[in-house]
């Protein structure tokens, strides 16, 4: 979680709005599935487009970071979310294969296939009947 | 002056005391969960910016009764197929808000748009019809 704190303070007891908008991360919403070939990561992100999302795999840890984009410029009159990206790091199970990684990005929705290794798929041992 | 949209759902205030506890401490929160709203009050328009990850078009509601806009949508409870959850945050399940609308606004001509997971309702300003009465000399 990469959270400036002294810049997020700044950001939510500022009463004009700041130009430019003070950077604010915020913690995805993340679920973790197991299957049999890979394992998916899907976590929520709305209001990032895949031009400002960005994926780094680094020694078992997955950094996920993206701008939100479309706020308004408007004067705000009620705010309940006032993130400006969602940044997260998930250290991965063991066993995936850093080269065999695929990410889709749809209705603000990331979901990432993580590949297992060969050694970490379940394979079936064949028994000799003697 | 009169904030002219209000929201009307009970959990919003309760979400708003907690959050001035908080602000600052939990970066989750500031991040705002499924459903949460971002009001905007331009001299045109208000503006309602509802952030709903994962929610289609088809699954989405939008209502204008008695001067209450309600937007209510469904979040797919997706287990993937042949997958076991090792680890789950997001939640899924029906989600609604309320907002009373004040008269200056024409719901009528209220556009939405979802993109990337978040809903933008644009509700404009009713055109104030002003006219001048000429005084005529007598």
């Amino acid at each position: 979680m990469s959270l400036d704190t002294t810049e997020s303070t700044r950001a939510l007891t500022s009463t004009a709005p700041a130009q430019p908008r003070p950077r604010l991360a915020a913690r995805p919403r993340l679920d973790l599935y197991e299957g049999p070939e890979e394992y998916l990561l899907i976590a929520d992100v709305p209001g990032v487009n895949i031009s400002t999302l960005d994926l780094q795999l680094e020694r078992g840890v997955l950094k996920l970071r993206g701008e939100i984009q479309g706020t308004c410029e408007e004067r705000p009159v009620s705010v309940e979310h006032r993130a400006t990206e969602w940044s997260r790091a998930v250290t991965l199970p063991e066993g995936v294969d850093a080269e065999g990684l695929r990410a889709e990005l749809g209705d603000g929705v990331l979901t990432v296939h993580l590949k297992k290794s060969d050694q970490a798929r379940p394979r079936r041992v064949p028994i000799a009947v003697r | 002056m009169l904030t002219t949209l209000q929201l009307l759902d009970r959990t919003l205030s309760s979400l708003d005391a907690f959050d001035r506890l908080t602000r600052g401490f939990d970066a989750e929160r500031v991040g705002g969960g499924a459903a949460s709203v971002n009001v905007f009050e331009g001299e045109r328009a208000v503006i309602v910016q509802l952030s709903a990850p994962g929610v289609k078009k088809e699954d989405l509601e939008i209502n204008v009764e008695d001067d209450v806009l309600t937007v209510s949508g469904a979040r797919p409870a997706a287990l993937p197929e042949g997958y076991t959850a090792l680890h789950r945050e997001r939640r899924a399940g029906r989600f609604t808000r309320s907002f009373a609308l004040s008269r200056d606004l024409d719901a009528g001509a209220a556009e939405a748009r979802l993109e990337d997971g978040v809903l933008t309702l644009t509700l404009p300003r009713r055109v104030a019809s002003r006219r001048s009465i000429p005084v005529q000399a007598a």
